[in-house]
């Protein structure tokens, strides 16, 4: 029976959830299939879980699950990129599907440029930029005070400047 | 302002970016789907798991009964009818040595039911855990898998096992059962 209650509190959160969990993994790993399974394994281990939940938002507490599963597959890829990185370096290869298709050329530009940032640059852009969370939302999500949001957020947007330069592309988004 | 215009430009194609990396319906579905029926894959093995340690659990106490109550029977179906040993008349000081010695000989035994009966799936690299922990006692099942992998197919190799390991078992069960009678004699 109680079973049964945590298998429609999960399906509802999924209902709400899903696209916006899904979004985030997607941007922080790249890559579209990886980023569907990982969306699955946080809702399967957010019922595992479940009673360890006695919160009011579900929304930070999957965030929070979605990116320690996350980080876990960054580590474990990252192992396998230092042999790969040798054989092909400084490739950035876009693994999502039909979706990076619809992108115009600026807002390719920025993923590209986005993939090249540091983990927590990425992770404070994705939640506040892109997916519009709140200063506090962030914070909870990332465990970070709300200053170290905003500070992480602002050095960010410089590396993410600094990387369209490098990459060519600022002076046609910018004008400088 | 020169440091807000480039920002307030990337903002329109964050949104961009926000709108357009999304699931298509078909993917939710589908997605939702394999997580209920991850969900109830792992409720039904839960319920398994419960299961398989009772059966092993009964399969020991059932055997242990017997071992221990035998002695009375075989006096009883020899006709003596004069003295009674195992659980009967004739529990001593001198049976509780062995009696002790009977309980502590039959753990191997309830180990190799543990594995007879426990659910193996997808290849689980848990399936040789005992009880969650990684112990020297299961050095011999692991040996014994290793060999049946090698020997026979994916799809026999855990029923051959199971059967060596339940095998295992009643021999265990047999020697406590020669040593019970001669202790008693």
């Amino acid at each position: 029976m109680n079973n049964d209650m945590n298998k429609h509190k999960i399906n509802a959160w999924y209902d709400e959830y899903s696209n916006d969990i899904h979004q985030y993994i997607s941007y922080m790993i790249n890559d579209h299939f990886h980023a569907l399974d990982l969306t699955q394994d946080t809702f399967f281990r957010a019922y595992l879980n479940i009673t360890s939940f006695h919160g009011e938002k579900p929304k930070a507490w999957l965030y929070c699950i979605a990116r320690n599963l996350t980080i876990d597959y960054i580590r474990k890829e990252n192992s396998k990129k230092l042999i790969i990185k040798k054989l092909i370096p400084n490739k950035i290869t876009l693994r999502t599907p039909e979706q990076i298709a619809t992108l115009n050329e600026s807002e390719h530009e920025l993923y590209v440029s986005l993939q090249k940032l540091k983990r927590n640059y990425r992770d404070v852009i994705i939640l506040r930029k892109i997916q519009e969370l709140s200063i506090e939302e962030a914070a909870s999500i990332l465990g970070w005070s709300k200053s170290k949001v905003k500070t992480n957020l602002q050095r960010g947007l410089q590396s993410l400047k600094k990387q369209m330069e490098e990459g060519g592309y600022l002076h046609e988004t910018s004008g400088t | 302002m020169k440091r807000v215009e480039p920002r307030s430009e990337w903002d329109d194609q964050f949104q961009g970016l926000h709108k357009k990396v999304t699931l298509h319906k078909k993917e939710k579905a589908t997605l939702l789907y394999k997580l209920n029926s991850q969900i109830t894959r792992m409720e039904n093995k839960t319920k398994t798991h419960q299961r398989f340690t009772y059966y092993a659990v009964l399969t020991t106490s059932f055997l242990l009964l017997f071992i221990l109550l035998s002695p009375s029977f075989i006096n009883y179906t020899h006709g003596s009818g004069v003295e009674l040993t195992g659980l009967g008349v004739n529990f001593s000081k001198e049976t509780a040595i062995p009696f002790i010695l009977l309980l502590l000989f039959s753990t191997p035994g309830f180990i190799c039911f543990y594995y007879a009966f426990k659910p193996h799936e997808n290849d689980d690299d848990s399936f040789l855990d005992l009880f969650g922990y990684e112990m020297s006692v299961t050095l011999l099942f692991i040996f014994i898998l290793w060999i049946c992998k090698k020997l026979f197919g994916p799809s026999q190799y855990v029923t051959i096992f199971r059967i060596i390991v339940f095998l295992l078992g009643l021999t265990v069960f047999y020697l406590i059962f020669v040593f019970w009678q001669s202790m008693l004699k």
